[in-house]
């Protein structure tokens, strides 16, 4: 039995060792290169140096966006609270008392603190004026600054503790221990110990720039001698060394600057129309310049989510960037640091691109830190210096940009409800239309330049935009849910991201359609009878007959051919034509000209191009966004561009742009080097294009055109007026859904009413002085009539054109 | 004169190989025990020497190393001198140690004794500084409660019974209440395993000690609230590690993490000894020379070196059982059964921490660690086995311990 025992023990005992060796070969074998690593790891010293995110320019190569070296000065929390004075007080007191500290008393001890303490104070006092001094603020300011910061952390402090003392009775209650009052004092002095924050700097100056931020910095490291022989009344000379700022760090803060974010612009009054026309010029001041297309930058750093409902991965920064340097390999090549480390990997506390070009070519902006490298086994040193990120080039002129937005800009007069435009304000039963604002009410759009034979970009503007320090101090009026924000929406780029029904714009489009599929041939004329159906006069209107009971026929004296139809957009001939194209015809004629399409400007990060383009819908506003639920009752709707098709500004001029060019697609671009696609053409049939541009010339240009003057005070005044530059162009008027909120928002006591009503006003030209060179397409949300109020805008966007050397 | 002193050393080398073979024949299977006792030491000088990383170098040991090279001598003439009696004369003086050890660990705990005698090291009163030389009782009461426990179960059989169980208990519960007022809860649990091993040995019912295990276990979890907070706070260390939670890797954990790294990074055979200086240098792992040497052992020679450390010990315990099982006379039985449960529960538990399985706990490596109380302790043990072995079963002598029913 003893031998039995035995060899049981001996059993177990190399059984206890036969466990440590399996977690012995588990930690070497199985995972040792991988702790060889780690531990080698902690041979190599590494110091990161700082670099320069690229800058965003605009075609001219002017700086929209750069890096702005900046700091933030912070101090010490205790020296905040000025219990630095007392600290340095009780080592200079000890110092100087040496062994005979421990023979004092508690009260003798305070004495001789309390003597040097006056010392301390004045020199904190000191300090803080020549910290004031330094950042160019009032004292006062400064104090309330480091107010402010010891209220907030005292406040946590005080939470923290309430939170420490009820955990820690709660646990007591659990294990039912008695509440003696040494336990209450233990726990008070535990739950009582300071927080992470009563420890650290707190920044109480921020962003100041590098003059100050140097003079800071020598400052920080300078010492000064404080003469206590004299507060202690002791002989012989007694000082001690201090900071000459005590508890002061400078903290680099590289800031983003947009220098051309505000601008004034100069608008020549002579060109304006009637009421608005004088002599010299109006200096108007544009802020939040090209905001939308630049976008914003964001302080944190985003993780991976994935979205619980449609279980969508959103990758986070640093997931983004692995994937973006798993599709690059020469980014990646150039991103590696001499350990295979990546240099541009982010770190807490990088700025990451949110919106815009800043989000989408967050890689290429993103620069590459610099990184010095000691190996402190073989003491070798290298060091790759930073690389500053690469800069990226808009298509957009900026100061054509600036003027386009000036021109927009209510203070001009011209994107303001004007007795000219003629606002419908009561039906045509002569009941008020809820919603429709009074004169003098500002009107937000969106208008954009493209060139034609490029396909870029030159302006794209949107009202109202934003300021980043709206963003930054007040976000709640670009986001807010207000009635004036539900109405304003500065944070939606409408130039790209609103749906508009197009309107009679379409309807040269449609004409050079309808010409090349055989839908209308151009010898045709056909008959305007004021209304569609002969027995439903009700419905399917000519614009003109609902507005003075007459026909085109009757104006023109004869039926109308397509150019005519263009000229005085007429309803009846176009319904026609819609219905002959019939709804798989018109829903392939819209696709030709891009509706359901994106156009990648990079407008958002790479995955969430989505949110930042409208592609276009047809047909229902169902989940096919393809139209194939169109009846022949939507294509003749259609056909005057109303019914259940939905598009962009942008879309409008790239189509007109097509058309300009023939029918040949180019690709719209924001930046200089986007890769280019293969033009495409959509093979329109030549003599249809011709009568498109016919009509288009002859709607602006000729006396019956309704793109061609506005009737003010009984004179009609025409829209265009630059001397030498041909025009080619088309209103649009398009329903819209009223905008409903609550005027109070939604906690108030008014309840949900039609903050805004009315059409979009539409008007699409092209300009050249010899042939169409530049398209301009314009909207003013409820502006109404197409001619009246957004015409004058074109015509301005015309005059910026001149200005700025295109025309 | 000359000549003569010659042949009387040649004499002397000649009866000194005959006596060491006839030792060899007489010592039997304990011989595996001192050979192993011996290379572990040897491990572990190096191990300390290698430990220093970069701040030794003169020399051909660092100091450490050499304190403990000669402590290693101090040890092995302790063994020596250990095994010269018999066995036997230790048996009949073992209450006298055991009260003697008790004394002094008392004497520990006295209020008021100098600093310069008694000073707390890392929280605990563990050492009485002797001057030159100092003491841990509690490792000198290690061999003093195995020699009288089993002097105690000797020629008994009522250990087999409940009641039976309670004397043995006592004796543990004393020297263990005692180190654990220290605090030292780690030298203090080594005495249960060791209690455990001499009782199964002794022929106590497996079943009585299986519900005694069980309800111990059960009753684990209600101790942990009366834990110190950093012990609490190593289990939870460990839990955290287990679950592969690394928030805690650079505090409660960086011991454990920075043990496991240095081990992991021996990988299959271990580092050149410069390169493994340089690394321990720069992973710097506290408590490297003593309770963390493990790591540093397999850091330098990898796996193949920590599978030798591990075998040497499974050497020593198979030595010392067989010391036990060719052994007739029941005192000498149970001894070296006793001092394998102490090894074998300190070794466990040591390298466990070094290689992240077992919470850290303050307790050495035993032949490995720095520590010269702690080496001189084991080096007895080995003493006291080889004691075991050197006197020969006499004919006729009863076989204890053999009971009809092994239950």
């Amino acid at each position: 039995m003893f031998q039995r025992r035995l060899l049981l023990l001996a059993t177990a005992a190399v059984g206890a060792l036969g466990v440590l060796g399996f977690q012995l070969g588990h930690l070497t074998l199985s995972r040792g290169a991988e702790h060889r690593r780690a531990a080698e790891e902690r041979l190599i010293r590494r110091h990161w140096t700082p670099t320069v995110r690229g800058s965003i320019l605009d075609r001219k190569g002017r700086v929209l966006a750069q890096d702005r070296p900046s700091y933030d000065i912070a101090v010490d929390y205790r020296v905040i609270t000025g219990d630095w004075a007392w600290d340095r007080a009780s080592v200079a007191a000890r110092r100087r008392a040496g062994g005979a500290w421990f023979d004092m008393t508690s009260d003798q001890r305070t004495e001789e603190i309390a003597a040097l303490l006056p010392t301390y104070r004045v020199h904190l006092e000191r300090a803080w004026d020549e910290l004031a001094r330094l950042a160019g603020m009032e004292r006062a300011a400064l104090d309330k600054a480091a107010s402010e910061v010891r209220r907030e952390v005292e406040g946590r402090h005080a939470y923290t503790v309430r939170v420490r003392k009820e955990k820690e009775y709660a646990t007591l209650a659990e294990r039912g221990e008695a509440r003696t009052p040494e336990v209450e004092r233990a726990i008070e002095r535990r739950a009582g110990q300071e927080i992470a924050e009563q420890r650290s700097p707190h920044v109480l100056v921020r962003r100041v720039n590098d003059e100050v931020g140097f003079a800071a910095r020598f400052l920080a490291d300078e010492e000064v001698d404080l003469d206590l022989a004299g507060a202690s009344g002791s002989e012989g000379a007694w000082t001690d060394r201090v900071p000459r700022m005590p508890g002061m760090r400078v903290h680099d803060a590289g800031d983003r600057d947009y220098p051309m974010e505000s601008l004034l612009v100069e608008v020549d009054r002579s060109t304006l129309p009637g009421p608005l026309r004088g002599e010299g010029r109006a200096e108007v001041r544009v802020d939040g310049l090209a905001a939308h297309v630049l976008g914003t930058m964001r302080d944190r750093l985003f993780g991976t989510t994935t979205d619980p409902t449609t279980g969508k991965v959103t990758p986070g920064d640093a997931d983004a960037r692995r994937l973006y340097l798993g599709t690059d390999l020469a980014a990646a090549t150039r991103a590696m640091g001499a350990d295979g480390q990546d240099l541009g990997a982010y770190r807490e506390g990088d700025r990451v691109g949110a919106t815009g070009v800043e989000a989408s070519r967050e890689h290429a902006l993103r620069g590459l830190r610099g990184v010095q490298t000691r190996h402190l086994d073989t003491d070798a040193r290298d060091y790759v210096p930073s690389v500053p990120g690469r800069d990226v080039s808009l298509t957009i002129d900026i100061m054509l940009q600036a003027r386009v937005q000036a021109v927009m800009t209510p203070e001009l007069g011209l994107s303001v409800i004007q007795p000219w435009h003629a606002t419908q304000r009561v039906d045509e039963h002569g009941n008020l239309i809820p919603g429709v604002r009074p004169d003098g009410s500002p009107l937000y759009g969106a208008a954009v330049v493209l060139d034609i034979d490029s396909g870029e970009i030159l302006a794209m503007v949107s009202t109202p935009t934003f300021t980043r320090q709206q963003l930054r101090e007040r976000p709640e009026t670009i986001f807010g849910s207000g009635a004036e924000v539900l109405v304003t929406t500065p944070w939606i780029n409408r130039a790209v991201q609103k749906a508009y029904q197009p309107g009679s714009i379409v309807k040269s489009l449609l004409l050079a359609e309808a010409v090349t599929h055989g839908n209308y041939r151009p010898e045709q004329r056909i008959e305007c009878t004021g209304y569609l159906f002969p027995e439903r006069p009700g419905s399917h209107r000519c614009w003109i007959f609902k507005r003075s009971r007459t026909t085109h026929n009757a104006q023109l004296g004869h039926d109308l051919d397509g150019a005519e139809a263009l000229m005085v957009s007429c309803n009846i001939f176009f319904f026609t034509i819609g219905r002959r194209m019939g709804p798989e015809g018109i829903a392939d004629a819209f696709k030709d000209f891009g509706v359901g399409q994106m156009f990648g400007l990079g407008l958002a990060r790479a995955g969430q191009e989505i949110e930042s383009e409208f592609p276009g819908r047809l047909g229902s506003m169902g989940d096919d966004p393809r139209g194939a639920d169109l009846t022949i009752g939507d294509a003749i709707q259609m056909g005057i561009g109303q019914g259940p098709v939905l598009w962009t500004p942008l879309h409008a001029a790239n189509a007109y742009a097509t058309l300009a060019r023939h029918g040949v697609w180019v690709q719209p671009r924001l930046m200089l080097d986007a890769p280019r696609v293969e033009p495409r053409n959509l093979g329109l049939d030549e003599r249809g294009v011709r009568m498109a541009m016919e009509g288009l010339r002859l709607s602006v240009n000729s006396n019956t055109g309704t793109g061609h003057h506005i009737t003010m005070d009984g004179r009609n005044e025409p829209i265009f007026n630059a001397p030498g530059v041909k025009v080619w162009g088309k209103t649009g008027t398009a329903a819209a859904e009223p905008i409903r909120g609550d005027p109070d928002g939604a906690e108030g006591p008014l309840a949900r009413q039609i903050l805004e009503a009315g059409d979009h006003s539409w008007f699409v030209v092209m300009v050249g002085r010899d042939r169409p060179r530049y398209v301009i397409s314009v909207v003013s949300d409820y502006g109404g009539s197409g001619g009246k109020v957004s015409g004058p805008i074109t015509n301005q966007i015309i005059h910026a054109l001149i200005h700025e050397g295109y025309l | 004169m000359a000549s003569s002193r010659a042949s009387a050393g040649g004499w002397g080398i000649v009866a000194g190989v005959r006596a060491l073979a006839g030792l060899a024949r007489g010592v039997g299977p304990a011989w595996l025990t001192v050979l192993a006792s011996l290379g572990l030491s040897l491990i572990g000088i190096h191990a300390i020497d290698v430990a220093d990383a970069l701040k030794g170098g003169e020399g051909v040991l660092g100091v450490a190393a050499l304190k403990q090279a000669a402590s290693l001598g101090v040890g092995v003439a302790g063994a020596v001198l250990i095994a010269l009696p018999h066995y036997r004369v230790l048996g009949v003086a073992s209450w006298v140690l055991l009260g003697v050890s008790l004394v002094m660990m008392v004497f520990l705990l006295v209020p008021g004794v100098p600093t310069s005698i008694v000073r707390a090291r890392n929280g605990a009163r563990s050492w009485i500084d002797l001057g030159p030389i100092d003491l841990q009782p509690s490792e000198l009461a290690k061999i003093a409660y195995v020699l009288a426990l089993a002097w105690y179960l000797r020629y008994r059989d009522n250990h087999r019974t409940v009641v039976g169980l309670l004397p043995p208990a006592l004796i543990t519960g004393l020297p263990v209440a005692l180190i654990m007022l220290q605090p030292d809860l780690g030298t203090a649990s080594l005495f249960i395993p060791a209690l455990f091993a001499v009782l199964v040995a002794a022929g106590a019912k497996l079943k009585h000690l299986a519900v005694i295990v069980l309800i111990a276990a059960m009753a684990a979890p209600a101790s942990y609230p009366f834990l110190k907070p950093h012990q609490q706070q190593r289990i939870k260390g460990l839990l955290l590690q287990i679950r592969g939670d690394t928030s805690a890797d650079q505090d409660i954990n960086m011991q454990s993490v920075t043990a496991q790294r240095l081990a992991g990074a021996g990988m299959a055979a271990g580092l050149p000894e410069e390169r493994a200086r340089l690394l321990l240098h720069y992973n710097p792992l506290p408590e490297r020379h003593n309770d963390m040497v493990f790591a540093v052992i397999c850091n330098r020679f990898g796996w193949a070196g920590g599978v030798l450390t591990l075998g040497l010990y499974g050497v020593w315990i198979v030595g010392a059982l067989l010391t036990s099982a060719t052994c007739r006379e029941p005192f000498g039985r149970l001894v070296p059964v006793g001092l394998t449960g102490f090894i074998v529960a300190q070794v466990f538990v040591n390298v466990g921490m070094n290689l992240g399985i077992v919470p850290i706990i303050g307790i050495t490596l035993p032949y490995v660690s720095l520590g010269g109380s702690s080496l001189v302790t084991v080096w007895l043990m080995t003493g006291l086995i080889a004691s075991v072995a050197l006197r020969r079963p006499r004919l006729g002598q009863r076989h204890s311990f053999e009971f009809d029913r092994d239950d």
